[in-house]
């Protein structure tokens, strides 16, 4: 049975690009290491840049040969990659990092727990939702820094 | 006779007993979750058994190394994020398998084998310690070198099918395995003069990340999949399936026992190495491996519980640790007054003695608390992922911080997340750029090591592989692991030639 030609991913040769363009700037930081010998510092370094870069324009030939799957452009792209609850939950990831040290870990935990699990739940069950957070913080606080001795944020 | 006694030393003294199954219970919560490791684990019981007998903290160190070793391959199956990277492997397959139900019977059987390939590295410490040992010091740079590349060329079968997404994915890794002072001449590399990036990118930070994180947004990605209902009846694997996979288990426990008594080198490479070889050799898996192969997971986990004994081969013999775990266990025994180095077996043979009768204790529990806990496991992923998902994050944000309490190791590890799902979304696997990143800094100083041996001239430094046994076996072997990837050698085997989808799937 004849295989379907697969479709390129929205992003797809940006994302091929972007990983090109990693292994150029890698391989130009190794080049004010110390060079020289065949056990200089930057050997390595060079060596990995340009398998990154030949790979990279490897994977963009290739993803070149499919067709796409819808045209490719920031909206295109941005809803393939973030859908709603990816957002929501980096965006809340991103409060919960730095709330850390001003909220520290339980109160910072348990509202970034208690916001995550209500959305998640389509905004049902609040009070199980605050239950399950109330529970979740404690039980962590208590394994983590009473019985492990865990240092927590 | 007086070894004997030395070896029931533990199974008579209670507290001793005691110590041991309290050590694997708390070991195994501490390795199934990401970024609590055994290192830090014993690190933590040296600062409060230093005032105890060196019986009963040897006691629970033991413990905690045999059950945290375990632990790590619990959450690799049930959410596919390995709570050490000695369980990387493991949940290539083991995952596919709990996604299908079989999470219980999977944790039954790698109990088991575990428990199998563990007592077959105390059996190998027991008998052959010296001789393993000086073996393993007769390992050159330019052998380890060999080995770390060895493990580099694994991305063909942990890749996801794509090759050229999977090395990619490995060259990233073994980059970004350069940032940092470069430890041989202390320059920096990749530094920017950032006094962070000095210290390099801690592997633990990025496997968090990558495996962690990554995971909770794919999931994200699509809600619409429901938990699967895990079947509980015949959790413990009967006579005959032991038996089917016990070869497996002894080939990669042995393995297990030869990596983890390389100094510098422990489970996690070793787990990767069995995975390799057993997709290799096995003819007729259970399924396709990367699909929910039986072997998958029983490959790596025992090669791992291998490694265990191996690691106190060269520890106990020379006074050299195989593993992170076993440099510490040394720092315990100078604490203890003793001097580990190649005396220690002659000065204080009840040691070397008692501590194999503690990791035989240690192994025993290990199939009790194992296999009691396997219904009380699967329950977990029965939990909606609506909720378990927001706590993975947490999970993953407490074992990151608590590498060295800092949140810029959180930053990177959210950093690494975003970029695993990144790559997840355009068909790589995360699992080559965590390999990259653990064997790089092995590959890199080995290298350069066995350059300047000799002389920095690529003609002697290529003769070197070719004049001696060991690293001239260690090429044969790369050569092969290169040729056996061919379409020539599969035809050759008369297995079809594999080709992959735009996904990095295998199409048949």
């Amino acid at each position: 049975m004849e295989q379907s030609k697969p479709l390129r991913k929205p992003g797809e040769l940006g994302f091929s690009l972007l990983a090109l363009l990693f292994g150029a700037l890698g391989y130009y930081f190794a080049t004010s290491m110390t060079s020289g010998e065949l056990s200089s510092p930057s050997v390595a370094p060079k060596t990995a840049s340009v398998i990154i870069m030949i790979m990279a324009f490897a994977s963009f030939l290739k993803s070149l040969r499919h067709k796409a799957k819808v045209e490719a452009n920031f909206s295109t792209i941005t809803k393939y990659l973030f859908t709603r609850d990816v957002l929501v939950i980096l965006a809340l990831l991103g409060c919960y990092v730095v709330a850390l040290p001003i909220l520290h870990f339980p109160i910072a935990s348990f509202l970034f727990l208690i916001v995550a699990l209500v959305y998640l739940q389509n905004f049902k069950r609040v009070p199980m939702c605050a239950a399950i957070a109330l529970v979740s913080v404690v039980v962590l606080v208590a394994i983590f820094n009473y019985i492990f001795k865990v240092q927590l944020p | 006779m007086e070894q004997l006694a030395y070896i029931l030393l533990p199974f008579k003294q209670p507290e001793m007993l005691l110590l041991v199954i309290l050590g694997v219970f708390s070991g195994l919560w501490v390795g199934a979750i990401p970024g609590l490791s055994v290192t830090m684990a014993a690190s933590l019981l040296i600062s409060f058994t230093f005032s105890w007998t060196l019986n009963n903290a040897m006691s629970l160190i033991c413990g905690v190394f045999v059950g945290g070793v375990y632990g790590g391959a619990i959450t690799a199956i049930l959410i596919n994020i390995p709570g050490a990277p000695s369980a990387i492997a493991t949940g290539f397959d083991g995952y596919p398998l709990a996604q299908k139900g079989e999470a219980g019977k999977m944790i039954g059987l790698v109990t088991t084998v575990s428990v199998f390939a563990g007592l077959v590295g105390v059996l190998v410490l027991m008998v052959a310690a010296p001789v393993v040992a000086n073996f393993a010091l007769k390992f050159a740079p330019r052998d380890y070198f060999l080995l770390a590349l060895m493990g580099l060329l694994l991305i063909g079968s942990i890749g996801g099918g794509d090759p050229i997404k999977g090395v990619m994915a490995g060259a990233i890794g073994v980059l970004l395995s350069m940032v940092g002072m470069d430890p041989s001449t202390g320059e920096m590399r990749y530094t920017f003069g950032n006094v962070y990036l000095m210290a390099g990118i801690n592997f633990i930070t990025a496997m968090i990340g990558l495996f962690g994180v990554s995971e909770v947004l794919t999931q994200l990605r699509d809600m619409t999949q429901k938990t699967k209902k895990q079947k509980l009846d015949k959790i413990i694997p009967d006579f005959k399936t032991f038996k089917k996979y016990m070869p497996l288990a002894l080939r990669s426990g042995l393995l297990g026992v030869w990596i983890g008594a390389l100094p510098g080198t422990g489970g996690d490479v070793a787990a990767l190495l069995a995975y390799d070889q057993a997709k290799r050799s096995v003819k007729n898996p259970s399924a396709p491996f990367g699909e929910g192969a039986i072997e998958g997971v029983v490959a790596p986990e025992s090669a791992n519980k291998g490694a265990i004994g191996g690691a106190f081969i060269p520890m106990l013999t020379l006074g050299i640790p195989g593993d992170a775990v076993t440099a510490i266990i040394i720092g315990a025994l100078f604490i203890h007054g003793l001097k580990p180095g190649p005396m220690l077996m002659i000065e204080t043979p009840h040691l070397f003695w008692m501590i194999v009768g503690l990791l035989t204790i240690g192994f025993i529990a290990l199939l009790v608390i194992g296999l009691s806990s396997v219904r009380l496991f699967s329950k977990i992923i029965e939990v909606p992922k609506q909720i378990v998902m927001p706590v993975v994050v947490i999970l993953s944000i407490i074992g990151t911080f608590a590498i060295q309490n800092s949140l810029m190791d959180v930053f990177w590890m959210i950093g690494f997340g975003v970029l695993g799902y990144f790559m997840r979304c355009y068909g790589f696997t995360t699992a080559p750029m965590v390999l990259g990143i653990i064997l790089g800094p092995l590959l890199d100083s080995n290298y350069r090591r066995a350059m300047q041996a000799a002389g920095d001239r690529l003609g002697p430094f290529l003769i070197d592989f070719v004049v001696n046994p060991l690293t001239c076996f260690l090429v044969l072997c790369i050569v092969y692991l290169l040729v056996s990837q061919t379409q020539w050698y599969a035809k050759l085997r008369g297995r079809a030639p594999k080709t992959f989808s735009d996904d990095g799937a295998e199409v048949s």
